[in-house]
């Protein structure tokens, strides 16, 4: 009996502890952003103010509940770093929505105007985990992707 | 549930409007194209020996070319920039940068807002001179026209640059000054009332090194500095106020010294943009003591 029970805590535990691992949120954009600051070497980046997100990514402000935005100082180099924490689903998808189509005008500009750009952009990724929405531009993009997945 | 997903870049080949460049250098890869205007000219041969700067024609009294105030401003002067934009190409976005740079610790330029893409746009592009080759600029997460743009942008003040890109693709001065012409033509038809202020090009450094793919090789100050003199021109016909950015960024060489430019070329460095920052409170101040004249 007592073995039985051993066993069903045990399964509980793993169970619970297996639900809880796969919906851990991401952490809020300026934390996360902090993180993949500190895990890869980017470029003197500029943040961009959640007030602009509208007229620059085609995002409402009411799409989200926090945002960072960081591109390259130097507007020639195409590192962007956009996280997004959504209102909900429906507005998460038209986050990405948004980013997608920021990710295709990045292709075209590096294609007709910084040719050196093209396999940063190339390797490029908008992702969608939970809520959080990120277009994730950078010369250590796998190392970002692979920070990501940890934190899963 | 996790709801996670990866989604690779598209392939670029279905955005491409042109073949890939020869070489990796940052400057335009817009080949030439036949402008489909009857009054198509070539571009005159041109060095990049040093020539003099713009003038200051006597008869246009609204151009201001100082550099001596300091970025320090009062409230006053950073409420001039509310609701204005400055419009412009990777030149501009490049003073876009820089602004939201320092606006992480100051107040810089009011909160001007900036409409600028380092696509390679042309005035033959806003003009609707390029056909299905022309570029856009992105806007609220789509490309659209740029009158479209000022329009949603709300603002009553203009600050615009542009034409470096089509002297660099090869298009000719007359053909670019026409096209500027008609791009304000249909930013006033789009935003009637909207003050227009123009930017004089700012300048390239003294190297003649120009990329292997810059359709233009007689690219240099001299041909912006004949295009600068059109603007000006173009501006007292219209009555328009214009802001000298050229001659402030200047050495005793007519160009642009090294510390102003990013890339050796004729992108901005912090440096060069804090000078045109200064240049643009210089004239808000000047404006604001009516002291301009359009």
């Amino acid at each position: 009996m007592s073995k039985r029970i051993l066993l069903l805590i045990f399964a509980s535990f793993i169970l619970l502890t297996g639900c809880a691992k796969s919906s851990v949120a991401l952490p809020p954009p300026a934390d996360l952003y902090a993180t993949i600051a500190q895990t890869v070497t980017l470029p003197e980046m500029v943040s961009l103010p959640q007030d602009q997100f509208p007229d620059f990514y085609g995002i409402e402000t009411d799409w989200f509940t926090d945002a960072v935005s960081y591109t390259c100082l130097d507007s020639l180099q195409p590192d962007e770093i956009v996280i997004v924490k959504a209102a909900d689903k429906n507005t998460a998808d038209q986050i990405q929505e948004k980013l997608q189509a920021r990710l295709a005008y990045k292709t075209k500009v590096a294609e007709n105007y910084t040719p050196d750009s093209i396999p940063s952009i190339q390797k490029g990724v908008v992702r969608q985990d939970g809520l959080t929405v990120s277009l994730l531009v950078s010369k250590d993009i796998d190392a970002i992707v692979k920070l990501y997945d940890g934190l899963k | 549930v996790f709801d996670s997903s990866a989604i690779p870049v598209q392939n670029p080949s279905a955005y491409s409007t042109s073949s890939p460049p020869p070489s990796t250098e940052i400057v335009s890869t817009i080949a030439p194209t036949p402008v489909p205007t009857a009054n198509s000219t070539p571009v005159p041969s041109k060095t990049t020996a040093p020539t003099a700067p713009p003038s200051s024609d006597p008869a246009v009294s609204n151009s201001v070319s100082s550099s001596e105030s300091s970025s320090e401003s009062s409230s006053d002067i950073e409420s001039y920039f509310n609701n204005c934009a400055f419009v412009g190409d990777s030149v501009t976005e490049g003073l876009a940068q820089y602004v939201r740079l320092q606006r992480e610790n100051k107040p810089t330029l009011g909160d001007a807002k900036f409409l600028t893409t380092t696509i390679g746009i042309r005035l033959a592009d806003c003009a609707g001179d390029m056909g299905s080759d022309t570029l856009f600029f992105s806007f609220k997460g789509s490309e659209r026209p740029l009158e479209e743009c000022i329009s949603e942008m709300g603002v009553d003040k203009v600050f615009i640059m542009m034409g470096m890109n089509d002297l660099e693709a090869g298009f000719s001065v007359s053909d670019t000054i026409d096209r500027y012409n008609r791009t304000l033509d249909k930013i006033y038809a789009a935003v009637p009332g909207v003050r227009i202020i123009v930017e004089l090009n700012t300048p390239k450094t003294a190297t003649e090194w120009l990329p292997p793919y810059c359709a233009n090789k007689d690219f240099g100050n001299a041909l912006i500095d004949e295009f600068n003199e059109a603007v000006i021109k173009m501006c007292g016909s219209r009555g328009l106020a214009y802001v000298d950015l050229n001659s402030i960024l200047k050495d005793g060489n007519n160009a642009m010294p090294d510390d102003y430019s990013r890339d050796g070329y004729v992108h901005l460095s912090n440096d060069g943009a804090k000078i045109v920052v200064d240049a643009l409170y210089d004239f808000a101040e000047k404006d604001t003591r009516g002291e301009i004249h359009e």
